[in-house]
């Protein structure tokens, strides 16, 4: 049995930097999430719904693909 | 990192629940070898989990709001939240079956009740157990 782990990278952390170096807490009020969620988000430890990475592109002015980024990977035996 | 609020009341509820748990099992056993097996005899032992369970858990939500701040549950903690609840209802649902099949075979009462308690402590232990996984390994 085969299993494909979704990969989903981000820029997020490198966005917060360059948007004047914005703190996890301003981002998590703005988008409507808690800072750990910000957090887990960052450490590619949760995806999040459509509508928050809709609301962290809109955050930034950059179009989703360019925070959130879809990498498939090979099939891995399990 | 600093952990929320809802990750450190599960850590809370897991604690005070274990606790519960050994100290309602070693009295229900000491009762057992007594020759306490009636439910009257025992009914001190289930008002004093349930004291001892709410004392320990409002202690415990006391601290955790002293130290971290309440928040409302957002997405992760809500699917989070779902994930544990789901993971917990067999577990809860075996309990109950082994209960109603006990009532059928007419096994002693207090029994029953031991195993109902057993089951809604595990399940909860269980399922913050789970709560704790997914916050520290991801969802």
């Amino acid at each position: 049995m085969a299993k494909n782990k979704p990969n989903i990278k981000n820029k997020v952390k490198l966005l917060r930097f360059l948007a004047n170096e914005m703190t996890q807490q301003d981002l998590a009020e703005r988008i409507g999430v808690t800072r750990q969620t910000v957090n887990a988000i960052e450490a590619n430890k949760y995806s999040p719904s459509l509508e928050v990475a809709f609301k962290i592109a809109h955050v930034f002015q950059q179009p989703l693909e360019e925070v959130f980024q879809y990498q498939p990977e090979a099939e891995q035996p399990t | 990192m600093k952990i929320s609020f809802s990750e450190k009341s599960s850590r809370v509820q897991v604690v005070a629940l274990t606790i519960v748990l050994l100290l309602y099992i070693r009295t229900a056993y000491a009762n057992y070898i007594d020759g306490l097996t009636n439910v009257p005899s025992n009914v001190a032992l289930l008002i004093w989990s349930c004291a001892a369970l709410t004392i320990l858990l409002i202690v415990g939500f006391i601290y955790a709001a002293a130290t971290a701040k309440p928040e409302t549950l957002d997405e992760r903690d809500k699917l989070i939240h779902y994930r544990a609840k789901a993971a917990t209802s067999c577990l809860y649902g075996t309990g109950c079956m082994l209960s109603i099949l006990g009532l059928a075979l007419t096994v002693n009462p207090l029994f029953i009740i031991h195993l109902l308690m057993v089951t809604l402590f595990l399940t909860s232990i269980v399922g913050e157990g789970m709560k704790l996984y997914y916050y520290k390994r991801g969802i």
